[in-house]
């Protein structure tokens, strides 16, 4: 009859103590939660804070900025400008320059009659009085013009070539393209 | 014995742990009812806050440039890229254009006709390499005493204010008629307006610039 008295204290004595366990770490959770969350919503509202001032700080630099509008378009039209100049700089028909570097490379002992020139073709009329010239000019100088880059002719025709006077007379198109 | 009489029992039995379960009972609630939601919404919040800081920055950054920006500087560079890109079809700007080129190439102005294009309607501008940027169609006869005299003219055309193309080249023994395209370009005011931050003029514009104004001095 002792042994079992004994042995209910026991128990109950567990059982409180689970109770008690229980009862702390219930406790424990709760506050730890509770921390937790107003540590968030304090943070929450710092940074609410921080956007409102922010904001009215932006307010502010706008403002700022718009009174000084017409400055800022002028920039604007400056850098705008620029960009489309740049563009036409780099994308404009060279179509002087290539005359000009043919012109350049042909002898100075012909004279030029005539030239008729656009965005695809280049047609050159010259006049030498002797045959010679028109020999070291097709031997040297047509292959010298056919590999020049600032020119960039994809192919070289003869289009006419006959007696003019007293001399020879030669109509040569160089078929060119200009972006290459 | 009915319900009424077993309740009192049971929460008389269990009552102990009834303070632990509502303890938990909140603890759930708070996770799941405000520290959840507050960990997006403070995501939210940092992400607004990083946005606003660019704003601020880009906005202070415009301010400090246009403050660095010297306003007679400024007006010296529109002018010149005016010049060199006018806004309208500016006949009086071509025609001096034309004669300092035949003035530098010691060639004599002829006549010349314009061709102003569409004045109203949606027909196509003059067609250009140049994808954006309209030009204005001149024919203009020039005299010189050469033919390499007068291809000079083309060369120097080249660089005159405003920027202009040569399209084709017609000469003769000591006549030459020439298709110029004068580019211009309209403001487009909506990419202007739109401008949120200012950039100053960048070194290679500035390059781009001075390079255009020894062209005007010419």
């Amino acid at each position: 009859m002792k042994e079992e008295s004994i042995n209910l204290t026991s128990i109950k004595k567990e059982e409180q103590t689970l109770l008690n366990n229980f009862f702390y770490i219930s406790l424990g959770s709760f506050i730890f939660m509770f921390f937790i969350a107003v540590l968030l919503i304090a943070y929450s509202l710092i940074l609410r804070a921080k956007i409102a001032s922010l904001t009215s700080h932006e307010h502010d630099l706008g403002s700022q900025l718009s009174a000084r509008a017409n400055k800022v378009g002028q920039i604007a039209l400056v850098n705008e400008r620029a960009t489309s100049i740049k563009n036409v700089l780099n994308n404009r028909d060279k179509l002087s320059g290539v005359v000009d570097a043919l012109l350049s490379s042909i002898p100075t002992a012909f004279s030029i009659d005539k030239i008729a020139a656009d965005d695809k073709l280049v047609s050159i009329e010259m006049v030498s009085e002797k045959l010679s010239d028109f020999d070291s000019f097709l031997e040297s100088t047509v292959p010298a013009i056919a590999k020049k880059k600032d020119i960039g002719a994809s192919s070289i025709n003869i289009n006419s070539f006959g007696q003019d006077g007293d001399g020879y007379s030669l109509t040569i198109n160089f078929q060119v393209n200009q972006n290459k | 014995m009915n319900l009424k009489f077993k309740l009192p029992n049971y929460l008389n039995k269990y009552k102990r742990f009834l303070i632990p379960i509502i303890f938990i009972l909140l603890s759930v609630f708070m996770i799941f009812l405000i520290i959840i939601p507050q960990f997006s919404q403070i995501s939210d919040l940092n992400n607004q806050v990083s946005a606003e800081n660019d704003k601020v920055n880009t906005l202070q950054t415009s301010l400090n440039a246009l403050s660095s920006m010297d306003d007679h500087d400024l007006e010296t560079k529109k002018s010149i890229a005016t010049d060199a890109l006018p806004t309208t079809k500016d006949v009086s700007r071509i025609f001096s254009a034309l004669a300092a080129a035949a003035d530098a190439s010691q060639t004599n102005l002829g006549d010349f006709s314009l061709d102003a294009g569409p004045v109203f309607g949606s027909a196509l501008l003059n067609e250009s390499k140049v994808q954006g940027t309209p030009s204005l169609e001149v024919t203009v006869r020039v005299e010189g005493s050469d033919a390499s005299n007068l291809a000079d003219f083309a060369k120097e055309l080249q660089k005159t204010l405003p920027l202009s193309e040569v399209k084709k080249i017609n000469s003769t023994d000591s006549s030459a008629n020439y298709t110029v395209g004068f580019f211009y370009k309209p403001v487009d005011l909506s990419v202007i307006s739109k401008q949120e931050k200012v950039t100053l003029p960048s070194q290679s514009t500035d390059a781009l610039l001075n390079q255009m104004q020894t062209w005007e001095n010419q």
